[in-house]
C-alpha cells in the first residue's frame, strides 16, 4: 500500500520517455554534460540571457575533451559550432539529432547529426565514447538555441494567430462575398504574402441583396414593398484599427421591385446594413431622375442567413406581414418598428 | 521529458472535430498498430507521443453553406423576378449538398482558385503549428520535444504550402522588452540571433523532425511560387527527414506525381506499398496499417524504437491482400484501380487540365470503392 502511494506521489516524475540510444547507451540525465546539469551550471547566464557566453564555454569544453578522438568528426562539430558563434548561421536547429532512414523500412534507422555528416551509429573503438559525448554537446547547443528563440517564438505565434483571426473575421463576419466577388478580390486585392494579413479593401461586384423599398413621394404604406437589389460596382473598406470587425462602403445600386420596375441609384453601407436611394420611372416618361427617389434598406442575406438565421427570419417575416397588411389596407406601425 | 509532437493534417472530405481519433482516423490507426510491438508493452503510444490534429475542412463547409443559404434566401424573394436569375440562384443554393462529389469538387477549386480562402486555410494550419511549437518548447523541462507532421492527400499540399510559408514569410515580430527597460533591450539585442534576420520560425531557426507525405498531391496542387522540389520543405532545410508514402494502386497521387530528387540524399525516403485491405485504398488509415508505413513513423517519433527479430519477420510477411478481401473481388479491385492509375499517369497539356483530371479521377475512384459496397 505504501509503495503504491509512493508511486502515485512520484508519478509526475516517473514518466515514460523516448530518446536517442547512442551505441547502446540511453541518454543519462545524470551525465555532467546532460542538459539538466548544463542548466544548473549556467543558470546565471541563462537568467541574464547571455547565450553567446554559454556556447563559447561549451565549445571550449568540447575542444578540450579527450573523448573527441576522431579528429574528422571533431572538426565537423567544431566547424558548425564556430559558424554559430561567428553568427554565420542561426542557432541551433542544426544540432538536433535525427534518425536517418534505413534502406529497408523494417531495419533499424541510425542516429545522425548534421543530416548524416556525423554517423552516431559507428561504435567501434573510441567512437562509442565520442558519439555518446557528442550527443550531449549537440543537445546542449540545440537547447541553448531553443531558450534563445522561445520568447520571440511565443510572440510570433501570437501575431500569427492574430492574422488568422483577422482572416476569419473578414470571411465570416465581414462583407459577405458571392463566389465571383471572392474570386475577383482574391486576384486583385489579396496579397500573395500571408504575413501581410487580411486585405483592408474589397470590390463589390454584382452583389445581390434584398430589402425594403419605400417611395419618398408619399411616405405612405402603399409605396412600401420588397426589392431585389444588385450593386454592380462598389467598394468596401475595413479601417486598420478595427481588426476587420467594422467596415463601410459605397456602391452603385440597381433595385427591382414590383409595381415600380427597375431603378438606379447608389447605396452606402456600414457593416451588414445598407441604405440606398434609387430612382424609378414611376411616371412612365422614360426618365428616372425626374421622380422622387425610393429609399432602399437592405439586410445582407448572406450574413444574416449564415449567422442569425432565426433573427433574420423573424425580421423578414414581420416585414412581409406588414407589407401584406399594408396592401390589405390595414395600418402599418409594425412596418415602421421593424426598421 | 516532454512527449514528441505529431501534427496530423487530413485530406479532402468532411471531418468531424475528433476526426483523427475515430475509427479510420490516423491517430486511431497508429495506436492500434502500436499494440503489435513489444516496444510499447506496458505503455500506450499516447504516453510517448502527443497528437495534434489540425482540421481545416470546416472552413470550406462554412463558405459553401453561406453561399447555399444566400442562394436559397434570394430565390425566395428574388427568384420570381427572372427565370434566369432563379436558375442561377438554384445552382448556388446547392453548394452545400454534402455529396462527396461536391466535397472533392469544392475543396480543391476553393483552395487552388481562391487566394482568400486558401490563405484562411493556411493560416489555420500555420497558427496551430506555431502556437503548439512555441508553447510546448516554452513549457518543456529538460529536453524540448521534436515536432513531426503526417499529412494525407490534399493535406500534403496544405502541409507543404503551410510549412514553406511558416519558414519563409516575414511574420510580425514585436519587440520583447519595453523601451522603458534599457537593460532588457540590451539583453534582447545581444541574445536574439539576428545574424540572418532569422525570425523565430524562419528556415534556419527552426526545423521539423520529420514529414510524412502520404498520397502526395503537392506536386500537382501546390500554390507556392516554388515547386515542392525546390521549396524549403525538404531535408537539410526545414525538415530533418522526409518520407514520401505512396500506394501502387492509388490514382489520387498519380497525376503529376511527386518523386524524391536524388539530390535530397539519404535523409529522404520513398515508402511504397501495394496492399488491399479495403476498397478505399486511398484512406489515411489504410496507408498507416501497413508495417512499412507505421514502423517508419514509430522510428522517427520514438527514436529508440526497435523491432524484435520476430516482429521484423511478421512485419515482412504482411500479406498484400487481406484474407477478407481475397474472395470478394480483390482482383477486380486491383484491375479497376489499375485503369485509373494509368489514366492518372497520362500526361496532359497544362495544369488546369491536370487538376480537372485529378478531380475526375477522385470521383471515379470513389465510385469504384462504393461499388464494392463500402462508402469512401
Amino acid at each position: 500500500m505504501r509503495i503504491t502511494l509512493l508511486l502515485l506521489l512520484l508519478a509526475p516524475q516517473v514518466g515514460f520517455s523516448t530518446d536517442f540510444t547512442i551505441c547502446d547507451r540511453p541518454r543519462d540525465a545524470k551525465n555532467p554534460l546532460a542538459w539538466e546539469s548544463i542548466e544548473k551550471r549556467f543558470s546565471q547566464e541563462i537568467s541574464d540571457r547571455k547565450f553567446q557566453d554559454i556556447l563559447e564555454q561549451l565549445l571550449k569544453d568540447f575542444q578540450s575533451s579527450p573523448n573527441q578522438a576522431d579528429l574528422a568528426v571533431k572538426g565537423t562539430f567544431e566547424s558548425r559550432a564556430g559558424d554559430v558563434l561567428r553568427k554565420k548561421t542561426p542557432c541551433c536547429p542544426d544540432f538536433a539529432l535525427a534518425m536517418q532512414p534505413a534502406e529497408s523500412e523494417l531495419d533499424n534507422d541510425k542516429p545522425v547529426l548534421f543530416g548524416g555528416k556525423i554517423d552516431l551509429s559507428v561504435c567501434d573503438g573510441r567512437r562509442g565514447d565520442q558519439n555518446d559525448e557528442l550527443r550531449y554537446f549537440a543537445h546542449a547547443f540545440e537547447n541553448v538555441g531553443n531558450l534563445q528563440a522561445a520568447p520571440q517564438r511565443m510572440k510570433t505565434a501570437g501575431s500569427i494567430r492574430d492574422i488568422e483571426k483577422d482572416f476569419d473575421r473578414l470571411l465570416f463576419q465581414g462583407f459577405p462575398m458571392f463566389p465571383w466577388e471572392a474570386l475577383v478580390n482574391s486576384w486583385l486585392l489579396t496579397d500573395a504574402s500571408l504575413a501581410k494579413g487580411a486585405p483592408y479593401n474589397q470590390l463589390v461586384l454584382a452583389h445581390m441583396s434584398v430589402g425594403a423599398s419605400v417611395g419618398t413621394e408619399r411616405f405612405s404604406k402603399s409605396t412600401l414593398g420588397w426589392g431585389l437589389a444588385v450593386e454592380p460596382l462598389g467598394w468596401v473598406h475595413y479601417p486598420r484599427s478595427g481588426k476587420h470587425e467594422r467596415w463601410w462602403g459605397v456602391s452603385s445600386l440597381l433595385c427591382l421591385r414590383n409595381g415600380v420596375g427597375l431603378g438606379a441609384g447608389f447605396a452606402v453601407r456600414y457593416n451588414q446594413f445598407s441604405l440606398g436611394l434609387t430612382w424609378h420611372d414611376t411616371n412612365d416618361n422614360n426618365r428616372l431622375f425626374d421622380n422622387r427617389p425610393h429609399v432602399f434598406i437592405g439586410l445582407d442575406v448572406y450574413q444574416f442567413a449564415g449567422r442569425k438565421m432565426r433573427q433574420y427570419s423573424e425580421i423578414t417575416d414581420r416585414l412581409k406581414k406588414d407589407v401584406d397588411a399594408v396592401r390589405a389596407g390595414a395600418p402599418g406601425p409594425e412596418a415602421q418598428r421593424s426598421r | 521529458m516532454a512527449r514528441n509532437i505529431v501534427f496530423l493534417i487530413h485530406g479532402v472530405g468532411q471531418h468531424s472535430t475528433d476526426w483523427s481519433d475515430i475509427v479510420g482516423g490516423p491517430a486511431n490507426a497508429l495506436r492500434a498498430a502500436a499494440k503489435g510491438y513489444s516496444y510499447f508493452s506496458g505503455r500506450s503510444f499516447d504516453e510517448l507521443v502527443e497528437f495534434v490534429p489540425i482540421r481545416y475542412d470546416d472552413i470550406f463547409d462554412r463558405i459553401l453553406t453561406g453561399w447555399a443559404e444566400s442562394g436559397r434566401k434570394l430565390r425566395e424573394i428574388g427568384g420570381a423576378f427572372s427565370p434566369m436569375l432563379d436558375s442561377g440562384l438554384m445552382f448556388l443554393s446547392k453548394a452545400d449538398s454534402g455529396s462527396p462529389a461536391v466535397a472533392i469538387g469544392g475543396d480543391v477549386p476553393l483552395y487552388k482558385g481562391f487566394r482568400l480562402f486558401r490563405h484562411r486555410v493556411l493560416m489555420r494550419v500555420i497558427a496551430d503549428m506555431a502556437s503548439t511549437i512555441a508553447s510546448r518548447t516554452q513549457s518543456a523541462q529538460g529536453t524540448p520535444p521534436s515536432f513531426h507532421v503526417i499529412a494525407h492527400s490534399l493535406g500534403t499540399t496544405v502541409a507543404h504550402d503551410a510549412i514553406h510559408s511558416l519558414g519563409t514569410e516575414n511574420w510580425p515580430e514585436e519587440p520583447l522588452a519595453s523601451e522603458r527597460d534599457p537593460e532588457g533591450v540590451r539583453k534582447e539585442k545581444e541574445s536574439f540571433d539576428a545574424a540572418k534576420s532569422t525570425g523565430a520560425f524562419r528556415n534556419g531557426s527552426f526545423r521539423l523532425g520529420s514529414l510524412f507525405q502520404v498520397s502526395n498531391t503537392s506536386g500537382l496542387l501546390h500554390t507556392t511560387a516554388v515547386s515542392p522540389l525546390d521549396s524549403i520543405v525538404r531535408p537539410d532545410q526545414y525538415v530533418q527527414t522526409f518520407f514520401n508514402v505512396d500506394h501502387e494502386f492509388d490514382p489520387i497521387s498519380k497525376v503529376r506525381p511527386f518523386a524524391i530528387p536524388s539530390a535530397w540524399g539519404s535523409m529522404a525516403r520513398q515508402v511504397s506499398v501495394r496492399h488491399l485491405y479495403e476498397p478505399n485504398i486511398h484512406a489515411f488509415a489504410h496507408y498507416l496499417m501497413h508495417p512499412r508505413v507505421h514502423v517508419s513513423v514509430f522510428k522517427q517519433v520514438c527514436p529508440d524504437f526497435q523491432l524484435t527479430g520476430a516482429e521484423k519477420t511478421v512485419a515482412g510477411q504482411f500479406p498484400d491482400i487481406s484474407p477478407a478481401l481475397l474472395n470478394k473481388g480483390a482482383d477486380r479491385l486491383g484491375r479497376e484501380l489499375g485503369v485509373l492509375v494509368e489514366r492518372g499517369k497520362a500526361s496532359l497539356q497544362d495544369e488546369v487540365q491536370e487538376v480537372k483530371r485529378w478531380v475526375e479521377l477522385y470521383r471515379e475512384f470513389l465510385q469504384v470503392a462504393q461499388s464494392f459496397g463500402v462508402g469512401a
